[in-house]
């Protein structure tokens, strides 16, 4: 009961089965009860009239001075203990009696004539008697008359009625409580939407959360709403503003670097190189991290063909041989941009080391694996160990150019996909391996 | 070496200008888009440094208009923009080298001179022609027993033109075209002055005079 006092805040539903539970059971109880007070009211004053009715025509044929009724009584009132009973006594001290009470004493007090009294009474063999009494005078002989019927089988009948209304009531609770729960389930269901929707907001799946709920929590989403929406705006102008200082750093340091054209021996161009790198790396963190629902799609072929044309370009004096092979679908699930980013940075890498061949291979079954070999000096075995395990020492490779790596790595982590190193066994070079989980094909 | 300087931000090419002209390019300046697809079709550049981001017409248009009309000099896009999204797009529209911004001068002139090597068909880090190498850094002619020789600013340009097109007919004008910037008197017979120095430093028969015609570099 208690519980119903404090509803818990663990459980709606259980406060609210709780709640509506023992209100049902109150409810149908309380009903159950007024019935069977009503009846067995009814049912008093209809045996008390009908023993009215009996006495009168008793007291019709009672005569007085002989003591006596001369008139044939009904057959149950010879009958021993039929449940229907009569004592007549008279003021000298005579009573008459129905056969029907055989040896057991009904004992009734005088009653001054036009006084009636009406009184439940443990009767023979365990019976309950309604006893309806009345004081007459009749030529002149004042006498008292008591008639009684047995109500067991009326008391039976209302117990009955008792139980029959107790099961009700509990069937009736169980069933409200039942469709009540069936009833919560349904609205939480619509909740579990808004679950599952926060989660897909969560993956950028999406970029709001859906408003056709129920009334009752549609305030909720909206309010979320509102917060998803100030969030944004206040992610986007955080970001705008960083890539708005980053991009207008670049102008000023430019200068300091073109005043500074020596980069041995001066702190300040070696410094001004620094800040370079640090402000490329942090605006490409925060393009990463940024929104990328709408982003376009991932064309292997396509994507890939236009990267190693490029690298061609700017490695035009190497005259590099770059090979590809590609087992794709035409599109991939992916955001073009972080593969553009992934991919160019790992065949950057690669064009940077290498002498006359480069090898990419991408195979998309299931779940996409990226290999790009070089010919060059590679790492020893140990490095590409470490380098695997620990790859934020990925920067540490080779100043100013371990950048690229590290964005690599950073677009992997953002994809659940792992990163490893080796050393290319046709190519005798470096082999950067990249595993990124499913990615369904665009439909 | 004409160069053309596509750059809006004018405190950077003013800057800018200075150092490539210390290495020996003639640089004319454009600070939008329009511009720069005007002075790209009309005159001859050996090199084109091209900034993206650029007022009225974006950097890759003015490319595209370019190539689209035939033009084929190197072109360099130097931007702050460094998406492999966007270098891609850049070199699709016939970049030959993208370099981001901020850059070190070094970086922009290494990458400016392989490009000129590239456009002339060497693969070689030096100019070489004959018994002749030029060392572009320290503006010096290397003879072949190794002994050097001092150039002055525009001797070494236009060394560096003859060099890069050797046995090629060159006329006055167009020497004149590449050696200096725009706003130069095409009219003067400067290139003869410097021809004759040239020709006091590496030998009478190093330059050859085609009356009427101009000058043939045979090394």
């Amino acid at each position: 009961m208690s519980s119903a006092a404090e509803p818990r805040p663990g459980s709606l539903e259980r406060s609210l089965q709780w709640t509506l539970g023992v209100l049902v059971l109150v409810v149908l109880m309380s009903l159950t009860g007024a019935a069977l007070w009503i009846g067995r009211q009814g049912a008093e004053q209809f045996v008390a009239s009908r023993l009215t009715h009996d006495a009168e025509a008793l007291i019709a044929g009672i005569a007085p001075d002989r003591g006596e009724i001369d008139r044939p009584l009904p057959p149950v009132y010879r009958q021993p203990f039929s449940g229907h009973y009569f004592v007549i006594r008279f003021d000298d001290g005579r009573s008459l009696r129905s056969r029907s009470l055989w040896d057991h004493p009904l004992e009734i007090g005088p009653l001054i004539p036009g006084k009636t009294a009406v009184e439940l009474r443990d009767g023979p063999h365990g019976q309950r008697l309604l006893l309806w009494s009345a004081g007459y005078e009749k030529q002149g002989l004042a006498f008292t008359v008591a008639i009684a019927e047995d109500l067991t089988p009326l008391l039976r009948a209302l117990r009955q009625l008792l139980w029959v209304g107790v099961g009700l009531s509990i069937f009736g609770a169980m069933t409200l409580l039942f469709v009540q729960r069936w009833l919560l389930r349904r609205g939480f269901r619509q909740i579990d939407e808004v679950r599952s929707d926060i989660r897909r907001l969560d993956a950028r799946e999406i970029d709001r959360l859906r408003e056709n709920v129920p009334e009752e929590v549609r305030p909720l989403v909206r309010e979320l709403n509102q917060f998803i929406d100030a969030w944004k705006a206040h992610l986007a102008r955080s970001r705008h503003a960083l890539g708005n200082l980053a991009h207008a750093l670049k102008s000023p340091l430019n200068l300091i670097l073109l005043h500074h054209p020596r980069v041995e021996d001066d702190p300040v161009a070696e410094q001004a190189l620094r800040m370079r790198e640090l402000i490329g790396r942090e605006l490409r963190r925060a393009r990463l991290a940024g929104d990328h629902s709408p982003g376009r799609r991932f064309s292997p072929r396509e994507d890939i063909g236009d990267l190693v044309a490029g690298i061609g370009t700017l490695y035009a004096e190497k005259d590099l041989q770059i090979s590809t092979d590609i087992q794709a679908p035409e599109r991939l699930g992916l955001d073009q941009e972080d593969m553009l980013e992934l991919i160019g940075n790992l065949l950057d890498n690669a064009a940077k080391w290498a002498r006359r061949r480069v090898r990419l291979s991408l195979h998309a079954t299931g779940s996409l694996r990226i290999l790009v070999e070089d010919d060059g000096p590679g790492v020893d075995p140990k490095a590409a160990k470490a380098l695997s395990e620990r790859g934020s020492r990925l920067d540490e490779r080779t100043p100013g150019h371990g950048l690229g790596l590290s964005i690599v790595e950073e677009i992997v982590r953002l994809h659940d996909g792992r990163l490893g190193f080796g050393s290319s066994e046709q190519l005798r070079g470096l082999a950067v391996t990249v595993d990124l989980p499913g990615s369904e094909t665009d439909p | 070496m004409r160069l053309l300087l596509v750059e809006d931000d004018s405190a950077l090419a003013e800057r800018l200008q200075p150092i490539l002209e210390t290495a020996g390019y003639a640089v004319d300046r454009a600070e939008n888009g329009e511009d720069a697809l005007y002075l790209g079709q009309s005159e001859d550049y050996d090199l084109i440094v091209l900034d993206l981001g650029l007022p009225k017409l974006s950097g890759v248009q003015v490319l595209e208009g370019w190539r689209g009309k035939g033009c084929t000099m190197p072109v360099l896009i130097l931007t702050a923009r460094d998406t492999w999204r966007e270098k891609v797009l850049g070199l699709k529209a016939g970049a030959d080298d993208y370099l981001t911004k901020p850059f070190h001068p070094e970086e922009l002139l290494a990458r400016l001179g392989a490009l000129l090597r590239r456009a002339h068909g060497r693969a070689a880090p030096q100019i070489a022609v004959n018994a002749f190498t030029l060392d572009e850094d320290l503006q010096q002619l290397v003879r072949a027993d190794g002994s050097r020789l001092e150039l002055t600013g525009t001797e070494f340009r236009l060394l560096r033109y003859f060099m890069l097109n050797p046995g090629k007919l060159l006329s006055k004008t167009r020497l004149t075209e590449h050696v200096y910037d725009q706003d130069f008197d095409r009219d003067s017979n400067l290139i003869e002055v410097y021809v004759r120095r040239l020709r006091d430093k590496l030998g009478r028969d190093a330059i050859e005079t085609r009356r009427g015609q101009g000058y043939v570099f045979r090394g």
